[in-house]
């Protein structure tokens, strides 16, 4: 349909380009240019790849040595499988190393933004608790180096208030939203390619019962 | 010289004595509980506000596309002399996105400590222009509890500096007891990746108490549009 409409409004201007050009020669006509611009939607290529590498996995917020990192059974590799923090505790912060790698490339000269929201608010598949407010932050990570810890600063992730739809598997039916208005993004290219590592942050909320809990995290690029 | 190392040993006996005799005037304090709030500083120099693109309509695709006017439709004019295309009112705007989304997993077990030092909000959001010194408002909109009625001490800091060029310390915080009144100045907190990695003094006690703490934040005027983060760390020990 968006398709059709472009070609409709080429028509148009060629239409109106003719008319000017096809003039009864004998008629009072003046003649000019018509310019004629118009914009090509961008091609836009982006991966998301989770354990982007080796090492990946959770720490709790320790200063000092920090431990090495575990992660839970979702985890299944390097770039496969969920963020999975594994075994928690209540009150705790946990540092999720290498734990998204977002690889963009579009042919838009103008650069791209990301968005990223949770899809929903924290959630106990066990007993069906939710919580809201923060609880999972970002903060940027390296390729194949990461000096962060627990207590690194980060952004947390807002929940989104688009339409939500999906969610019930990874693989086959991953959450998506559905946007009526952009979010603010959690970052931008001024080109037309790029590359962001990031590290999640979870800050377990005090008052959560236990159990298995999840959260989707959607990321959306959109061209300038 | 056995005599002398008699005399040693004895010697040793003795002050060992007077020192087991004596009260215990100095513990070793343990690590009870720590808590950290995200303190994110928005610094905003103009006063530009943020315009959200509008998204397209799509119905559960991933890739979708849509067109939009950028700016109010202003009527082109047309006659038989010529086109004529007003402003740049035929400007139109092409979106595409793509979307994906990862999923995030914690098994989660109940920590007994967890009630012991709390905090009534995670994060504190404050928006300043450089040059600007804002007061997180209202009073006592953040406050720290410690739960416990055994002895007990508090310690507080923040982890690092917001960015090159803005310092932890140029965040400041006025703490006081719930049931007393501000204090008239507020005190720079110290910074734990800047000064030596230790945390300072809040308070101690015997019994529960509640602090509030009234933040201010004094962006520098070097300091560009932007989001800068820093975290402040409540440690409780006993």
């Amino acid at each position: 349909m968006k398709r059709y409409l472009l070609g409709l409004m080429g028509g148009v201007f060629a239409a109106m380009a003719m008319i000017v050009v096809l003039s009864p020669a004998g008629a009072a006509t003046a003649t000019g240019t018509v310019r004629v611009e118009w914009h090509a939607l961008p091609m836009i290529n982006f991966s998301l790849t989770p354990n982007y590498n080796a090492g990946y996995g959770a720490v709790l917020a320790t200063f000092g040595t920090q431990p090495a990192p575990t992660h839970g059974p979702g985890a299944t590799g390097v770039g496969t499988g969920t963020v999975d923090f594994g075994t928690t505790l209540s009150g705790d912060t946990y540092l999720y190393k290498y734990a998204a790698h977002l690889h963009v490339t579009t042919n838009d000269t103008a650069g791209f933004l990301v968005y990223g929201e949770a899809a929903a608010v924290l959630t106990n598949n066990s007993n069906g608790d939710t919580y809201a407010g923060p609880t999972l932050y970002y903060l940027n990570s390296g390729a194949s180096s990461d000096s962060n810890t627990g207590f690194t600063p980060g952004l947390p992730f807002a929940t989104t208030t688009g339409l939500v739809s999906g969610g019930t598997d990874s693989i086959t039916n991953p959450a998506t939203i559905t946007y009526m208005t952009y979010p603010s993004p959690v970052a931008l290219s001024a080109s037309a390619n790029g590359d962001f590592y990031y590290d999640y942050q979870f800050r377990v909320p005090g008052a959560a019962t236990g159990g298995n809990y999840y959260l989707w995290i959607v990321y959306t690029v959109v061209g300038e | 010289m056995k005599r002398a190392q008699l005399v040693l040993v004895a010697l040793g006996i003795a002050i060992l004595g007077i020192v087991l005799t004596q009260p215990v005037k100095a513990t070793i304090q343990t690590q009870q509980a720590q808590i950290v709030v995200n303190v994110v500083v928005q610094v905003v120099g103009t006063p530009i506000g943020y315009v959200p693109h509008q998204a397209p309509a799509q119905g559960g695709l991933t890739i979708a596309s849509a067109l939009r006017r950028a700016v109010p439709s202003v009527q082109r004019a047309f006659n038989a002399e010529g086109l004529h295309f007003e402003g740049d009112s035929s400007t139109l705007v092409a979106q595409a996105q793509v979307q994906h989304s990862v999923l995030v997993q914690a098994e989660v077990t109940p920590n007994p400590k967890v009630t012991i030092l709390v905090t009534n909000v995670p994060n504190v959001t404050v928006t300043a222009a450089p040059g600007q010194t804002v007061r997180v408002t209202p009073a006592c909109s953040l406050t720290v509890t410690v739960n416990m009625t055994t002895a007990w001490s508090l310690e507080e800091g923040v982890t690092s500096d917001f960015a090159s060029g803005f310092p932890g310390k140029d965040l400041a915080n006025d703490t006081y007891k719930n049931s007393a009144t501000p204090l008239p100045t507020s005190t720079p907190y110290i910074v734990y990746a800047d000064d030596g990695s230790v945390w300072s003094g809040l308070g101690s006690g015997t019994a529960i108490t509640t602090y509030c703490v009234d933040l201010t934040v004094t962006v520098p005027l070097t300091v560009t549009d932007g989001t800068y983060v820093t975290n402040a760390v409540y440690t409780l020990f006993n």
